[in-house]
């Protein structure tokens, strides 16, 4: 096939007298645009979750956990879930803060049972501490934010001890005295009965994220009326689980990787 | 990097040759995104002479694209060469913290890496857009070609010339 090129004439370029400059103006308007939409996409304000699949997830998130290392956990580590597990799925819904209660038990018994699995130094874990009524200590940046459930690194005596307050007190009054300071919070957990509790929760991330400039990523839980999702953010990404997972013994498996993750950072909190 | 539980907000970072740094943070960015946390350091090595006043620095940890051809500390070292420039932050000292994180699939199927990045300055600088009128500008000019007037570097580009 032949092709006829049309070679336009040539155009010597008009001269112009000296100092001035073309009147065609440059393309503004396009390139603002253009720097617009990647400072946005690179530094968005507000985090934007993506849904990705639970492998890209898992994969994406922190460093990926054992797959298959799930810590086994005892007939009375079991028996108690079930029971909160019940409580949790109650019809009609339970109230937010009926709900409180549950769900921290919960995070601190596979807490518990994960760091018996995989011990972390110094003899600490996990803890999971009601607190959704203080603002937390050492806020400097004054995002005066109050995260329902505050999860940081304690000694394991203080996560036990707190477990047996939980499951025999129900006095939010009684719980909530093991305020930490922001720069100590690893994660959060916000729960919600009648509305989704995401924008609320992706605050309670950046500002993990901005306060923990030592993590790589930060993961966060939010429960909602119909289950809970989980929820990363990193310098990159903000990315969420694909699926709202119900307070169920066969979704476990599931909440026991978001405690590994949230568990598997390298630096340690100390104590001058 | 370690939290130093005070009244105020410490954080201690070491820079991978031994060289420690305090730190409290005034500022933090946002995420996702560069994340910019900015601390007042003061230098806390093993060894440092604590009987004077301590310098304060400006310390900045901020994410930056892996891929990129240029990092900030070393721009700073390079135009500021032999002979310091008035008016451009110093650099003190600057590393990568070891920190990487991939980011999403772009188009052609590249995927990014950001890296977390610390740059510890021994003065700031004052921001070019700052400058209220073009006397202000050919000052900052006037200024750089004095300080390297007599610098191999702008004596080697006037003979490459």
């Amino acid at each position: 096939m032949s092709a006829s090129l049309s070679i336009p004439p040539f155009q010597s370029a008009r001269e112009l007298p000296f100092g001035t400059t073309p009147v065609q103006p440059a393309p503004y308007a396009a390139l603002k645009e253009l720097l617009a939409a990647k400072a946005e996409r690179r530094a968005s304000l507000a985090p934007h979750p993506t849904a990705v699949g639970p492998d890209e997830f898992w994969a994406e998130t922190l460093e990926t956990p054992d797959s298959d290392g799930a810590a086994p956990l005892s007939e009375a580590d079991l028996a108690t879930l079930e029971r909160q597990y019940r409580k949790l799925n109650k019809t009609p819904k339970p109230s937010e803060s009926l709900s409180y209660v549950p769900v921290t038990i919960i995070m601190n018994v596979l807490s518990l049972a994960g760091a018996k699995a995989r011990p972390l130094p110094n003899e600490q874990v996990v803890g999971w501490f009601l607190n959704p009524n203080q603002l937390l200590f050492g806020d400097p940046y004054a995002w005066s934010l109050k995260p329902d459930i505050v999860a940081y690194l304690v000694p394991r005596k203080t996560a036990e001890d707190y477990l047996a307050r939980l499951q025999s007190k129900t006095t939010l009054s009684n719980l909530n005295d093991l305020r930490p300071a922001w720069a100590q919070v690893i994660s959060a957990a916000e729960l919600k009965v009648r509305a989704a509790g995401q924008s609320q929760l992706l605050h309670y991330l950046e500002a993990i994220c901005r306060y923990r400039p030592d993590l790589v990523s930060v993961v966060a839980i939010s429960s909602k009326p119909d289950g809970y999702q989980f929820y990363s953010l990193n310098a990159a990404r903000c990315l969420k689980y694909p699926d709202i997972l119900q307070w169920k013994d066969e979704n476990t498996p599931s909440l026991q990787k978001f405690i590994a993750l949230s568990t598997k950072h390298k630096d340690r909190v100390t104590k001058r | 990097m370690n939290y130093l539980q005070e009244s105020l907000q410490v954080w201690s970072l070491e820079n991978g040759l031994g060289r420690r740094w305090d730190m409290v943070p005034f500022h933090a960015g946002h995420y996702p995104g560069r994340g910019t946390w900015v601390a007042c350091a003061i230098e806390a090595t093993k060894g440092t002479d604590l009987s004077s006043e301590p310098k304060v620095h400006i310390a900045k940890i901020y994410w930056a694209d892996a891929g990129s051809r240029w990092n900030e500390g070393d721009l700073y070292q390079d135009a500021h060469g032999d002979v310091q420039i008035p008016g451009l932050a110093r650099i003190v000292d600057h590393w990568k913290t070891g920190k990487v994180v991939s980011g999403s699939q772009e188009p052609g199927g590249l995927i990014t890496k950001q890296e977390q990045v610390c740059v510890i300055l021994g003065s700031t600088g004052h921001p070019l857009n700052e400058c209220k009128d073009v006397n202000q500008i050919l000052g900052c000019i006037f200024d750089l070609l004095e300080s390297k007037s007599n610098s191999r570097w702008i004596r080697s580009s006037l003979t490459n010339k």
